[in-house]
This record gives C-alpha cells, sequence and structure tokens, in this order.
C-alpha cells in the first residue's frame, strides 16, 4: 500500500496528466494567419516573446512571425514544429487573418479546419489582408502595442465604437452566415500604410463572401452604410454634413442611439423591403460660426442628417445588389415573415435578389449640444 | 513541623497501594504510619503533629505545601486549637464525652474556617490534600476533618493570545478551574447555569466540569456527554485536547467536531444556544460542542459590531477560507492544464516569469507551500527572541532570493503568501488546520487531473464532511441538511433586532431568545 502510494506520488511527478502543458514548453501565438502561394497553404503565426516583468525588453519587436506550408491547414500548422520548439496555445489567439488571395480562392476548408480544431476560439476576430499577406501584417509592429495581434483586435473595436465603419466578425458569426440560407458574411480587411520608411496597419474596406469566398468589396461610405443596415448591432460614431445656411460649411453630427426595422413587404409574390431607422443624434461639432441653433435650421440640419444616412445605405445596398451578395440577410428576412414564399424564391433568390426594391425612411432627431450651444464668436 | 524525608532509604513498602483503600483507624499512631508511607518521597508533603486541649489530645496535620494558603491554616485551623481553646471559659467546649461530640465541637464551635467537613478514608485524605486542601486528624477519631485552603499561584487573567478580537470582552479563561467557572458564572448570573463537576483521570484526578444552561441545551446532549466523559479510563488528562479526542462520534477523520476556546464571551454565546462546554482544571481551552463546520467561521466578534459590517466580514472570510483551501491548486491547475481560461497578457507575465523555473508548476506549489509551512511552524516553536530574525531569513530567502536563483517563479510566491495570510482569516485554529492540511490534497489532485481533480477532491471532502455529525449534529449544519432560518446567521449575520430565537435542534425547549416585538415596540405574539 505505502509502495503504491510512493510509486503513483513518483509517477505524478515525472509524468504529465492528459492535456497537461508546462508552461516551460509552450509558447503565446497572439494571431495567425493563412495564406494561398504555390497551391500550398501557409500558415504565419505571430509567437510573442515573454518578457519578465522588471527586465528591458530590448531592442525590436516583442515577437517572432514563423511560417510553415503544407497541403492542408493541418498539415501546415503541424508543420510549424519542424521549425518550432515548442508547443503553441492555439486558444489564446484572438484574431485570424487570411490573405484576399485565400479569400478569394474559398476559405470553406480553413473554416472546417478551426471549427474542428478545440484549440482554437470561436470568438476569433477575423480579418481579410488586403493586397499584401499576413505574414507581413504581423511582422508590423504598431504603435503603443507589443503584438500586433491584439492590436489588430482593439484597432477593429475602437473604432467600432468611436466611428462604426467596420464591422467586427468573429469566427462563429461568420460560420452562422455561412451555414444558414439568406444571409452572406462580410469580414473588414486590413492592409499596410506606407510613410516613408514606416510601416502602419490600415484599416481599409469590408470584404463581401459569398458562400465561401471573398467576391469584392465595400469601400468606406459603404461599409458604414452595412453597419447601420447591420440588424443586431448598435451603430454608432459620426458623419458630416453640409452646414444649411452655409454649404461650404460642415456640421458634425454623433449617433447616440438608433433602432432600426427592416422588414420585407410582400405583395402578390412581390418581394420590397421596407428599411426604417429611427436615430437620435447629438451635435458634434460645426467648422463655421453662424448660429446654428435656432428650430429652422436644427430641422434642416436633421434632414441634411437623413438625407446622409439614406445616401449611404442606399450605396452599401447597391454595391451589395451589384456583387449579387446578400449581406444584409434580406432572405433570411423573407424566410421569417413567409417561410412558405421563401421555399419558392430561394432556389433563384441569386436572380431575385439584384433587383429587390427598397424604400428607405430616416427619421434623425437631433437631442443636444451637450453644454456648448452657439459657436465661439471671434471678434 | 518537618518535612518528610526518606529516613528508610530508597526501598519502598509495596503496600501503598493496598494502604488508600483502608478506613481510618482509631489510633492516630496507626493512621500516622499509614499517611507516612502513602508519602513517602512526597518532599513537599508536610505531616505537623501536635497536640490541643486539656486533657491533651494528639492530632497531625496533612498538607502539600505550595497548595495551600498557610497563614489561612495557622490564624483559622492552629491558633483556634492551640491557643483559643485554652483561653475559653465555657466548659461546655472544653470537655468531650465521644468521638462524634468531638468533631462536631471542633467543626462547628473552634474552627474558624468557611469550607470544613469530615472524610473516612485515606482514599479521600490523599485526594484532598493533593488538591490543596489541609486534613486534620486526631486522636481517638475514625473521622478526619478537611479543611479547604486551596491556593496556589496561578496566571492572572490575560487576554487569550490567540484569538485576538478587537471589540468584545478581552478576558480569557486561565489554568484554574474555579477562576474559570467562576468567570461564565460571572457573565451569567443564574442558577440555570449548571456546571456538573466530575473527576477524570486515575493519576491526575482532573476536575472536568461539564457547563449547559438547564432549559435550554437538550437534557440528551447533556447526559450522552457526562456519559461519555464517565467512559473515559485514562491515566491523565493535561488538556481538554484529550477529551475532544476521546468523546468524539467520528475519530478517525481530520475534521475536528468540537470547538476549542480560550473565550469565555465566545462559551457564553454558544451555551445561550444549548451547547454544552466542558472544562478542565490545569488548562485554559474550553471545548464546545457540538459544533458543525460552517459555525467554524463565526468569530464572537461578529455578535458585536454593527450587523452591516460583521456579514461583510463574514462573507469575507468565508471566500478566504475557499481561498486558502483552493488557491495553490488552482493556480497549478491553471497554469498547467488550463491556459485557455487565462487572459493573454497575464498568460505572458507568467509563461516570462517562468521562463527559467526548472521544476513543474505543480513540484514548485508543493515546494513552496512545504515551505509555507516549515516556516509557520517553525515561527511557533522558535524563541521569541531568535523569532524575527529567522522570519526574516524566511521572507528574504524565500521571496526574493529563491526567485532571483530561478527556483521558484514570483506569481507562485504571491499565490503561497496571499494562501498564507487567507489562511489566518480562520477564526477558528481547528479550521486553519483543516484548511492547512487540506490543501496539500487539493493540490495533488490538481496536479494529477487540473480542475478534474480539485472538483474531485472537492466533491470528496463534502461526502467525507456530509457524513460526519458532533454529537448527533449533522457537520454540515445547516447548509446540509439545509436549514434556511439558521442560514441567515451563517452567510450573513443576522441582525439583533431579528434575533428571535435559538438554532433549534432536537430536543431543545426554550427557544426564544427575545420576545417577539415588533418595530413600534407591541407584543405581535
Amino acid at each position: 500500500m505505502k509502495k503504491s502510494l510512493l510509486i503513483s506520488f513518483f509517477i505524478m511527478i515525472c509524468l504529465s496528466g492528459c492535456g497537461k502543458i508546462e508552461l516551460n514548453n509552450a509558447a503565446i501565438p497572439t494571431a495567425f494567419g493563412t495564406d494561398f502561394k504555390d497551391n500550398r497553404i501557409v500558415i504565419a503565426t505571430q509567437i510573442a516573446k515573454p518578457v519578465s516583468p522588471g527586465t528591458s525588453a530590448g531592442n525590436g519587436p516583442q515577437f517572432s512571425v514563423i511560417s510553415a506550408s503544407g497541403r492542408t491547414f493541418s498539415e501546415a500548422s503541424r508543420n510549424t514544429s519542424l521549425s518550432f520548439a515548442a508547443v503553441p496555445l492555439w486558444s489564446q489567439v484572438q484574431v485570424s487573418l487570411m490573405s484576399d488571395t485565400m479569400a478569394k480562392r474559398g476559405i470553406a476548408d480553413q473554416i472546417d479546419f478551426l471549427i474542428r480544431n478545440r484549440f482554437v476560439r470561436k470568438s476569433n476576430t477575423l480579418v481579410v489582408t488586403k493586397n499584401t499577406t499576413p505574414q507581413q501584417v504581423l511582422s508590423i509592429v504598431a504603435y503603443l502595442e507589443t503584438y500586433t495581434g491584439m492590436a489588430i483586435m482593439k484597432l477593429i473595436k475602437n473604432q467600432e465604437s468611436q466611428l462604426g465603419i467596420y464591422t467586427q466578425t468573429d469566427l462563429y458569426e461568420f460560420l452562422q452566415k455561412l451555414s444558414e440560407p439568406g444571409i452572406e458574411p462580410v469580414v473588414p480587411m486590413i492592409t499596410i500604410q506606407k510613410n516613408g520608411r514606416d510601416k502602419q496597419l490600415l484599416l481599409q474596406d469590408t470584404a463581401v463572401f459569398k458562400g465561401s469566398k471573398m467576391i469584392g468589396s465595400l469601400n468606406e461610405t459603404e461599409s458604414r452604410g452595412y453597419s447601420l443596415l447591420n440588424p443586431g448591432k448598435k451603430t454608432l460614431g459620426l458623419f458630416l454634413v453640409s452646414s444649411p445656411p452655409n454649404p461650404e460649411q460642415k456640421v458634425t453630427l454623433e449617433i447616440s442611439s438608433l433602432q432600426s426595422k427592416v422588414r420585407p413587404m410582400i405583395q402578390d409574390q412581390n418581394i420590397k423591403m421596407l428599411i426604417e431607422l429611427s436615430i437620435d443624434g447629438n451635435f458634434y461639432e460645426q467648422s463655421g460660426t453662424e448660429n446654428l441653433f435656432t428650430p429652422k435650421v436644427y430641422k434642416m440640419i436633421e434632414k441634411a442628417a437623413e438625407q446622409e444616412l439614406k445616401r449611404q445605405m442606399t450605396l452599401a445596398i447597391v454595391k451589395a445588389q451589384s456583387l449579387n451578395s446578400d449581406i444584409f440577410g434580406w432572405g433570411k428576412l423573407v424566410y421569417k415573415k413567409d417561410p412558405h414564399l421563401w421555399q419558392q424564391v430561394e432556389e433563384d433568390w441569386d436572380a431575385l435578389f439584384p433587383s429587390i426594391p427598397y424604400e428607405i425612411k430616416v427619421d434623425f432627431t437631433l437631442r443636444r449640444s451637450y453644454l456648448t450651444d452657439k459657436s465661439v464668436v471671434l471678434r | 513541623m518537618r518535612y518528610l524525608s526518606n529516613k528508610d532509604g530508597p526501598a519502598r513498602k509495596p503496600a501503598a497501594e493496598d494502604l488508600i483503600d483502608l478506613p481510618l483507624s482509631t489510633e492516630l499512631q496507626d493512621n500516622l504510619a499509614n499517611m507516612r508511607t502513602l508519602l513517602q518521597s512526597c518532599s513537599d508533603a508536610v505531616v505537623k503533629e501536635f497536640s490541643f486541649g486539656n486533657p491533651a489530645t494528639r492530632a497531625s496535620l496533612f498538607y502539600f505545601d505550595g497548595l495551600i494558603n498557610k497563614q489561612q491554616i495557622e490564624t483559622h485551623l492552629l491558633k483556634p486549637l492551640l491557643l483559643e481553646l485554652n483561653m475559653m471559659q465555657d466548659q461546655d467546649t472544653l470537655s468531650w464525652q465521644n468521638e462524634p461530640d468531638l468533631l462536631d465541637k471542633i467543626q462547628d464551635k473552634i474552627l474558624s474556617l468557611a469550607e470544613v467537613k469530615r472524610l473516612s478514608s485515606f482514599q479521600e485524605i490523599c485526594h484532598h490534600i493533593a488538591s490543596g486542601d489541609t486534613v486534620l486528624l486526631i486522636d481517638g477519631c475514625t473521622q478526619g476533618l478537611v479543611a479547604g485552603t486551596r491556593s496556589w499561584e496561578g496566571r492572572p487573567i490575560q487576554a487569550p493570545e490567540n484569538e485576538v478580537t478587537v471589540f468584545g470582552p478581552k478576558e480569557g479563561f486561565n489554568e484554574t478551574l474555579r477562576f474559570n467557572t467562576a468567570i461564565l458564572r460571572r457573565r451569567l448570573k443564574s442558577t440555570r447555569l449548571k456546571i456538573d463537576s466530575l473527576v477524570l483521570g486515575r493519576i491526575s484526578k482532573t476536575d472536568v466540569v461539564v457547563c449547559y444552561i438547564e432549559g435550554i441545551a437538550p437534557p440528551e446532549l447533556v447526559k450522552e456527554v457526562t456519559a461519555r466523559l464517565n467512559n473515559i479510563d485514562i491515566d491523565a488528562i493535561l488538556d481538554t485536547g484529550y477529551l475532544a479526542e476521546l468523546i468524539a462520534d467520528h475519530k478517525w477523520t481530520l475534521f475536528t467536531q468540537t470547538e476549542h476556546t480560550e473565550k469565555p464571551d465566545r462559551v457564553c454565546g454558544q451555551l445561550l444556544e444549548g451547547k454544552v462546554c466542558i472544562m478542565a482544571d490545569g488548562t485554559s481551552m474550553a471545548l464546545v460542542l457540538p459544533i458543525s463546520f460552517p459555525e467554524y467561521m463565526i468569530s464572537p466578534e461578529d455578535y458585536y459590531i454593527h450587523f452591516i459590517p460583521a456579514s461583510l466580514f463574514r462573507m469575507l472570510r468565508l471566500s478566504a477560507f475557499l481561498l486558502a483551501l483552493l488557491l495553490p491548486s488552482l493556480y497549478v491547475a491553471l497554469i498547467s492544464y488550463h491556459h485557455e481560461m487565462i487572459p493573454t497578457p497575464l498568460l505572458l507575465t507568467i509563461a516570462a516569469t517562468r521562463q527559467n523555473v526548472p521544476f513543474p508548476a505543480f513540484l514548485e506549489a508543493l515546494i513552496m507551500e512545504a515551505t509555507f509551512e516549515l516556516l509557520r511552524e517553525a515561527g511557533l516553536r522558535l524563541p521569541r527572541a531568535v523569532g524575527p530574525a529567522v522570519s526574516i531569513v524566511g521572507a528574504l530567502i524565500i521571496g526574493d532570493a529563491a526567485v532571483r536563483a530561478g527556483l521558484v517563479s514570483t506569481p507562485m510566491v504571491v499565490v503561497v503568501a496571499f494562501t498564507g495570510i487567507a489562511s489566518f482569516v480562520s477564526p477558528s485554529y481547528n479550521a486553519g488546520i483543516v484548511i492547512r492540511i487540506a490543501r496539500f490534497g487539493f493540490l495533488f489532485a490538481s496536479g494529477l487531473l487540473g480542475f478534474l481533480g480539485i472538483v474531485i477532491a472537492l466533491l470528496l471532502m463534502m461526502i467525507r464532511m456530509a457524513s460526519l455529525s458532533s454529537f448527533g449534529l449533522p457537520y454540515l449544519s445547516p447548509m446540509a441538511p439545509l436549514n434556511l432560518r439558521q442560514m441567515t446567521d451563517i452567510i450573513v449575520r443576522r441582525p439583533w433586532f431579528k434575533n428571535f430565537q435559538r438554532p433549534y435542534w432536537e430536543g431543545m425547549t426554550d427557544q426564544t431568545r427575545q420576545q417577539h416585538v415588533n418595530e413600534k415596540g407591541v407584543n405581535n405574539e
């Protein structure tokens, strides 16, 4: 009895239990990206170099980017071990990149790999690299951030709450949109901005998918229109309108609350989308010095804001219809409204979607201007 | 008067054990001879022979030096017999016909002592003189007189060092049983406070008392406690710890089923909830029973301060208990099995500090925990003068040098230090011991299976605790079996103005603590 206890104690110390990875043998990836090159799949991983608190970090980036290629994703990721002597803890990854070549090729196999892999979090933010490769993006040392992966993550999150242009998409959401009929996924894109010798990250455009293939992209205004139309997400952020008394000047408005309702109107098998937005906004900035705080001008500003928002949304819809990708989930809305009708049109939805008529109604209410009403009068 | 010396040499008569059962003889000489045999080699025993009265009557006095108040004997026993008796004019007092008459007269009319009683066997004589009484044997009498003259140097009443409170009474028990019962009686000035006495230990003859409040404590409980105490046959009782182990329901377990305390206010509080307290002479530790595990988290201070902070402190204490029990094992499980549960920046920091540590996390935790226990145990035993020096060296070595040498990682030091502090939060030393030992069990479990192991170990511990009882009280009550009314005084402290009833258990009759009065002061019942 005593002997067996002693033996089991030593076994416990010498052998590790299942799933046990000592931190000394582990590496912490902060992001990874996939690329398609010479018919092989390339996986680039950014591995953090932990620096003890109190010791100086030294020069250069505090991470290394290692890449490995293979015929499949599993092979490529396992091949990482050929050049890297530690077990990557994939569960720490928060951002998954893919190159635009990869996205255009189709990412069904990548999604399959990520979903099957029990270590990868389904809450990973997806990003498509534009005109560059994930390896190059991950090699950039971002301003103030130690690790590029986290920098991309924060970049997307912050602009979403401050500007409301690009919509964050995680792996789970992507998968959901991929597997549901009547809705297509979009993924924000990132590129490298060259500023002399300095290279920095820049969020630019939104990749539009159809099925598992990227078929085009939305520019900034269209992306903003998409985020206004994207059901289920609160979009805030700033936008500009021309100042009514003086169209040369600009007025900046902020959306403080937004309620959107997108309904399909079905009449005699004809589908029309009715988009109603009720928005509360705040006055944020004016470039001129006129007094805009009169009821009359207020009304005019509200009108101009409605026009502007309507324009943004229309652009997004036009682009989506021209790409023939139902990124707004209209098909899903039709299914919810009238499942029988959806059964009839599902087969032809691709042919139907580009020509679906729509009507946008925006009700913008200017609420307040915080503590300042009149602009500073220059004398 | 002389001290008995061992003039006959070291050879002892084996008859001493038989002698003690004999009755007293009429001949003082015989009695004296027997007593001398019994008191052989007891250098602190004093035998004084003298004669008094007219006609002169031989008498002898026995006591143990150091246990008696000598002045009391001199002024109230020897002086009346040797001096005042001769000066008395009353002829009736000066003469006697027979033995009972003589003893009556001495006991009632001559001796000016508060406590005098008669005894008639060597057994009793020995017990009394060893307890600090003085025995007077008179020629021609088959009974002796015993005078209560107990008096010895004891520790003054001090604040208990191990149970420190900010609010509330500071005094603590000391080693003299009589003082301790007096402290209790002073707090509960009622004859309903019963203090049953019994003598345990063949050699030590320790006075043990069972205290309870009549009408509150269930009579069956008192009966059971007394019966179990009477079953004990042991040579000596040096501390109530002996009793706790001897009378426990479940003996083969880490979880103690009695509460040890030195605080009279704590004992009184428990007595008022229907519990029974056992105290023994020669120790300042009182036992309170029955006790359930959740009650270990209660400090008497909770009842002296406002109920809101008291409740918050109690919750803090409960969480500290869990932390002290689980923190090292949670840490080990997290960093060797469940990395995904640690936020990336924190994981990076931990990974950085662990880069050069040669041991697996489990072994590292084990070494650190063992070292901490070692320091703690050493700190208890160290002479006061060396104590601080050793703790400084210990802290420096463990906290700094070991980290710099790369033997342990800094987060581990933080975890162990935090655990150490959390384990001191428990108001009961007994519960603290359970935590300290069980912590290692959890550490092994987490080293083997991660969170799964911790959950298994927790389940096993809960199963074991649920199967225990303390004098019939389930060990996890009022959590299991669930008693919601009592739960309001376990997790939080019930405010006094809502505290109408004592916690109930089997056999308790008087549950009313306060008359049920509503806020306007009107009786609701």
